[in-house]
């Protein structure tokens, strides 16, 4: 029986810990990785759940209005001063490597904000080579070439490896074509979107702004960091209510997500509104939702298994719980016939049962606890798909509330399935032991 | 209950049947014995002769088909399987043939066991009990062993020790010999008797040992399910 109830705890701590780290990196992915907390777009953007329909087709992509960037910034300054600000430009691109080219987000990021690099490392695995940097503090080979990160996929499909030329074919902000050419800086795997078979490759937003004909300082996004994630959803609303009394009424409004069934690929660019001079304001929990899923598939396959853990765990449990209390017929009947109530003697057997399941609980909990701190950080992804939301290592932490629920299930489920056998077990008659003559 | 002048002990014209099947089966027929206080009695029979069975009833651990039993003037005929408990906890205390001492308890332990449930007797209250009877039953030595550890013998003697603890009305031991060799069963017999004439509490026990019954004052034979011999004091 210990052992099983060992087997439980062990395993419950560890799939809680690991659904835990999955939630948790899924969330700094999205946070950290690619929308912040919240996002500030273009109303004439339109990129809802373009995650689920497989594509690389972003030419739905707009900048924000110059003027209305600059009132927005001016507000979230003097109202959310807590705030911290990035910035990105992103555009739909054709990147021609090796005789072969293939369509891509490009995605513009501030190298030299510390902020703004480290998050997109945070969701970048590189692979070989560096993170790019502007162009114009990378002049070792002699010219002003950008350049770029591309994914593994990319790298592959493109027959190119960091320190190879690539050229980026775009259209301007003006819709006119241009093309540049760039050296790739680094490879690796964006963490998430590599699930979804995106394709995205990072430079530096000044770059990316000269490529484009941006004007300084233009951006497709707006990306907001708050100090707790968690205010994400009354600083939008401040934000939106700030917009309205400073006369941008109409101008600064949430996003109204489109549902998946309403976009055609093919429509896409007709969706697309250059007329359309507002500004949208979505949350990270909103822009998110879609890889929170793929994370929460984490969580119920762990459920699943946890579920028939107990299932089989507490048949067997149940089991012994039986043999036991047969075992100890002539036991209980003594105490019975001592004028022990059997109330009594059901309450010892199951205290007894219950001591069984601290101490072995408590066992597993500890081994569970050691091994997560011994070896949690050097644990890599069980499953190799799993790397794109985890990384390549979990980096498992125990949490000592979920700790104690975890022994509150455990004692509640022993008490569930030992005490029927228990009270069949004090049903017996005492005179029983007389009539049984060992 | 009128009080009237009775023995410790008054089982009135008792019957016990079981159903087998379809078939009655009358273990007792009729059985009326008074035991005196301060006795020591054994009720002596073949195997199948009711000894178990009237010991069962006297114990509150079975109810008689018709007839009363009263134990310290309390009838005890028609309580309810708590009263009855309660009074196995409060007159009686009991000896197992096959000793049944709880395993996992050491001497100590076991002997102290039955007061677990008297939460009015302090704790120490029942340490100095249990001093007491350890020495009384001469196993000083073995406090801290437990049950497989101690012979027979010994083992008995804890129970002996445990039915005592509680200052039982009645002790009531079923074939407590039986599974003893002879000289050992002379011993426990001995210390029963030796414990019977100093505390005067009332004994009953069954057995079909010419060797132990000698020891009685009374001997009650049971064949059939009825009482057809009692003789008195042999010694």
């Amino acid at each position: 029986m210990g052992f099983y109830v060992f087997i439980i705890a062990l395993v419950m701590v560890l799939a809680g810990s690991l659904n835990q780290a999955v939630l948790n990196k899924t969330d700094d992915i999205i946070v950290h990785g690619f929308v912040s907390h919240i996002q500030i777009r273009s109303k004439a953007s339109i990129e809802q759940d373009m995650v689920s329909m497989y594509t690389g087709g972003w030419d739905s992509l707009s900048p924000i209005p110059t003027d209305l960037f600059h009132r927005v910034i001016s507000i979230i300054n003097t109202q959310i001063p807590q705030a911290s600000l990035d910035f990105r430009v992103r555009q739909n691109v054709r990147l021609v490597g090796k005789n072969k080219s293939e369509e891509s987000l490009l995605i513009g990021i501030d190298t030299e904000q510390s902020g703004g690099a480290s998050n997109i490392r945070e969701s970048f695995l590189l692979s070989e080579g560096f993170f790019p940097r502007w162009s114009g503090l990378s002049p070792e080979s002699g010219e002003q070439m950008p350049e770029v990160m591309v994914t593994d996929e990319q790298a592959k499909k493109l027959m190119v490896t960091p320190g190879d030329i690539v050229q980026i074919t775009a259209k301007t902000a003006q819709g006119r074509n241009t093309h540049i050419k760039a050296r790739v800086s680094g490879t690796g795997v964006f963490i998430i979107l590599s699930l979804f078979s995106y394709k995205a490759f990072v430079m530096d937003i000044r770059d990316a702004r000269h490529l484009l004909q941006f004007d300084p300082g233009q951006c497709t996004d707006i990306l907001i960091g708050l100090p707790n994630k968690q205010d994400a959803e009354t600083v939008s609303e401040q934000l939106l209510n700030s917009a309205k009394s400073s006369g941008m009424d109409g101008l600064l409004t949430r996003d109204e997500k489109s549902a998946v069934e309403d976009l055609e690929l093919e429509s896409l660019s007709e969706l697309k509104n250059p007329g359309d001079n507002g500004i949208k304001i979505s949350t990270w929990l909103e822009m998110g939702e879609l890889f929170r899923n793929a994370g929460k598939v984490v969580t119920t396959s762990l459920a699943m298994l946890l579920a028939m853990l107990f299932l089989v765990a507490g048949l067997l449990i149940a089991n012994i719980a039986a043999s036991n209390s047969l075992e100890r017929y002539r036991e209980i009947g003594t105490l019975l016939t001592l004028g022990f109530p059997r109330r009594t003697v059901a309450f010892l057997m199951l205290a007894e049962i219950l001591g069984i399941f601290t101490v072995f609980a408590c066992a597993g909990f500890v081994t569970a606890a050691l091994l997560i701190v011994k070896a949690g950080q050097n644990i890599t992804s069980p499953v190799p798909a799993m790397e794109f939301i985890t990384g390549k290592s979990l980096n498992l932490t125990v949490d000592p509330f979920i700790l104690a629920m975890d022994f509150l299930v455990i004692i509640f489920y022993g008490s569930i399935a030992t005490v029927i056998p228990v009270m069949r077990a004090v049903r017996m008659h005492p005179q029983q032991v007389l009539d049984n003559r060992a | 209950m009128e009080e009237q002048n009775m023995g410790i002990v008054n089982i009135e014209n008792v019957t016990k049947e079981y159903k087998l099947g379809k078939t009655v089966v009358r273990a007792l027929g009729g059985v009326s014995l008074s035991i005196e206080k301060g006795e020591f009695l054994t009720i002596a029979g073949p195997s199948g002769s009711g000894k178990s069975t009237l010991l069962s009833l006297i114990g509150c651990l079975d109810a008689p088909t018709s007839g009363e039993i009263h134990i310290n003037n309390k009838r005890i005929t028609g309580l309810s399987e708590h009263e009855l408990g309660l009074v196995r906890r409060d007159l009686l205390g009991f000896i197992f043939q096959s000793f049944n001492l709880i395993p996992v308890l050491d001497v100590n332990e076991n002997i102290e066991l039955p007061l677990v449930i008297h939460r009015e007797i302090t704790q120490k209250e029942r340490q100095r009990r249990v001093k007491m009877l350890v020495e009384e039953t001469g196993l000083s030595e073995h406090v801290r062993k437990k049950p497989h550890e101690l012979s027979g013998g010994q083992q008995q003697r804890v129970a002996i020790a445990r039915a005592l603890v509680t200052k039982p009305d009645v002790i009531l031991a079923d074939e407590p010999t039986a599974n003893l060799d002879s000289l050992t069963a002379q011993t426990v017999i001995e210390l029963m008797h030796r414990i019977n004439r100093e505390s005067g509490t009332t004994f009953v026990f069954s057995s079909h040992d010419p060797a132990v019954t000698v020891r009685a004052d009374r001997v009650v034979h049971l064949h059939d399910g009825m009482i057809t011999l009692a003789l008195e004091e042999q010694l």
